[in-house]
């Protein structure tokens, strides 16, 4: 049978507990500062993330946006143009895709006041205005500044 | 933003794509690349703006009847046409003192597209979308299919006429005359390079 002894000195068995107690907590430590760095790699990932869709995103819209604009020239039916399986894949993209066709608007004159109007349902456009280009574009630039948009 | 002028073999090129059996007809172009009109606008003599049945609810198109209901038929345009002088007749070949467009419709009754007969009769004037103006000699070579959704013209359901009195009055061969008038110097300034 094994009794319990006293150490010689006191301070034996605590120096070697305050070795072991170093020893794992170094290892805590080592395995948080992991963690820690594995966690901030994966926070500036998801950081990065937005403008990985964003681009994305705008990659799908512009490949989308030609192939429309090509596909329907020869068309004048607004209907008939909304109708083009890319232009239901834009207005599927949602609110995001507002400023890309503020944009688009801007630099290709593309009609994309339907689908503007679809998604934010707005109308800055005026009556007297209607059909005219140059007017309507202006209408939603002029719109998409004042919601901070461009 | 000013037209644009492609070369004339890239837009016969890319206008035949749109409707291959012009390339067995003669067929000429009439103006530059403008997304500024389309063929309803270009039927009523217009080039300042798009025409298309609208609710109101967006404005993107201009349409002189004040109607809350989007009436793409081809009763809603003859109404519409009305406004300017034209009344519905039977025969598409040209006569004297009259002025002619044709409706275009898919199956489903939906118009599509609109021409104008050219005031002498030389064959008529088509204005496709964003392309350039067209003239083409009948109203068939530009005809697609008519049980398609978004991509064709369908067959040629409905003519309308107005005396050329009517189109006098509604300053059409003045419009016209000036919008010719202006390609033809658009055209002389590109050649001599100040374009």
């Amino acid at each position: 049978m094994s009794t319990y002894c006293e150490p010689i000195r006191p301070t034996d068995w605590h120096e070697q507990e305050e070795d072991s107690w170093y020893e794992i907590n170094t290892f805590e430590i080592r395995t948080e500062i992991r963690l820690q760095q594995a966690l901030s790699v994966a926070l500036a990932e998801v950081a990065t993330e937005p403008s990985v869709v964003d681009a994305s995103l705008e990659a799908k819209f512009a490949e989308h946006a030609e192939k429309w604009q090509v596909e329907t020239a020869h068309i004048s039916s607004p209907t008939q143009k909304m109708m083009h399986p890319s232009y239901q894949a834009i207005l599927g993209m949602g609110k995001a895709v507002v400023p890309l066709l503020l944009r688009d608007l801007q630099r290709h004159r593309r009609s994309w006041f339907g689908a503007l109007s679809y998604i934010t349902k707005e109308n800055p456009i005026s009556r007297s205005d209607a059909g005219k280009m140059d007017k309507m574009i202006e209408a939603w630039v002029t719109w998409g500044r004042k919601a901070g948009l461009l | 933003m000013p037209p644009q002028f492609r070369p004339s073999n890239v837009a016969r090129a890319n206008i035949e794509s749109y409707f291959p059996a012009l390339s067995n007809v003669n067929w000429i172009i009439k103006s530059p690349y403008d997304v500024d009109y389309q063929c309803i606008a270009w039927a009523a003599c217009r080039t300042d703006r798009k025409w298309w049945p609208t609710d109101n609810t967006t404005f993107e198109v201009y349409w002189p009847f004040d109607d809350p209901i989007v009436d793409e038929s081809i009763s809603g345009f003859t109404k519409a046409f009305s406004l300017l002088g034209y009344k519905s007749c039977d025969r598409r070949d040209f006569e004297i003192g009259y002025q002619k467009v044709a409706i275009y419709a898919l199956n489903n009754g939906q118009v599509t597209h609109m021409a104008r007969q050219h005031f002498c009769g030389r064959g008529w004037l088509s204005k496709p979308g964003e392309l350039e103006d067209i003239l083409h000699r009948d109203l068939e070579s530009i005809e697609g299919d008519p049980a398609a959704t978004w991509n064709g013209y369908g067959k040629v359901a409905q003519i309308l006429k107005r005396s050329w009195l009517a189109a006098l009055f509604n300053r059409c061969l003045l419009r016209c005359l000036w919008h010719a008038f202006k390609f033809f110097w658009y055209r002389l300034a590109q050649k001599v390079g100040f374009v």
